[in-house]
């Protein structure tokens, strides 16, 4: 493990800090709401999936979205949380546009603290459910440009998901 | 409907975050509620001068919360909605990953008086003092 420099603030800051050492907290210049911002959980098998871009969220807007992976689909589920969860971007992230807005003791310098972004509320979960077969195959069934081949191998794989996208 | 989950940090550049977790809401003096930004929340501390030792301190005005860093058994994605133009779907960007959490999830102490740094004062410690002072 490399040591971390002193000048290190933001996430870095708060993950490296070292013993008998301190770091101020306080609220990041783009501190808000930010509904935009999402956490999901993920297992360690679903992350490589997610990372290497091999994952997408499907439903009607009416629906409850799934997340499906190439042969998996998945439930995803909001869990609340009653804790105050702080979330602290690494330094280079949400860059302020702002400069500090004063500078008595209440308020901080940004490039000497670990800002945090957003109070998160709570996060999604997965869970594994079975596709909706039943969906891909009226929705196959209404497309006209369907081969017969398609139709025989069940309305999975390839060109099952092609079609849906048009949808 | 399709939204595309996207990830231009690969599975090993994915930048870490940090969570601090605490039980309850942290509350903002009002004379400070529409300023929050660097707003001071607290000071987060490693008092044990030993390596091995995760407890940590997070001073919040009076009170003192002990915690320790732990790392999640499931990993946490942050993912960032997008709509890149008027025309186009939305898209989900992958934008960090968080894999430990500093907890604290016992009851605050209340300082009574002035805190005694047991560690070496630094910049943070003076302004956690400084703050003190100003708080009637």
């Amino acid at each position: 493990m490399e040591p971390p420099s002193p000048d290190y603030n933001g996430a870095e800051a708060v993950l490296n800090l070292q013993p008998s050492s301190s770091i101020p907290i306080t609220y990041h210049p783009p501190f808000g709401p930010h509904d935009d911002l999402i956490l999901l959980e993920l297992d360690q098998k679903l992350l490589r999936d997610v990372l290497h871009q091999r994952v997408t969220v499907r439903g009607q807007p009416e629906e409850d979205a799934v997340l499906c992976t190439e042969s998996k689909t998945y439930a995803i589920k909001s869990v609340g949380t009653s804790n105050s969860v702080f979330l602290i971007p690494p330094s280079g992230q949400f860059n302020s546009l702002e400069s500090p807005i004063c500078c008595d003791e209440n308020y901080h310098d940004p490039q000497s603290v670990a800002s945090v972004i957003k109070i998160a509320t709570g996060n999604m979960e997965l869970v594994e459910v079975a596709p909706k077969l039943d969906k891909l195959r009226s929705l196959l069934f209404e497309n006209p440009y369907i081969s017969e081949e398609d139709v025989e191998n069940g309305g999975t794989g390839r060109d099952g998901r092609k079609e849906y996208r048009t949808v | 409907m399709q939204i595309r989950v996207k990830c231009s940090c690969g599975e090993s550049n994915c930048p870490e975050w940090a969570v601090v977790e605490l039980q309850g809401m942290v509350e903002v003096q009002s004379q400070f509620q529409d300023r929050l930004h660097n707003l001071h929340i607290g000071l987060l501390c490693r008092p044990s001068a030993s390596s091995q030792d995760q407890t940590y301190t997070f001073t919040v005005g009076y009170h003192e919360l002990t915690g320790t860093k732990q790392p999640l058994k499931k990993p946490l994605l942050v993912l960032r909605k997008l709509k890149p133009s008027r025309d186009a779907g939305v898209e989900l960007e992958v934008i960090g990953i968080i894999r430990h959490r500093i907890l604290f999830n016992t009851r605050p102490m209340a300082l009574i008086s002035k805190p005694q740094p047991a560690v070496k004062k630094n910049k943070g410690s003076e302004q956690i003092a400084a703050q003190f002072n100003s708080v009637p």
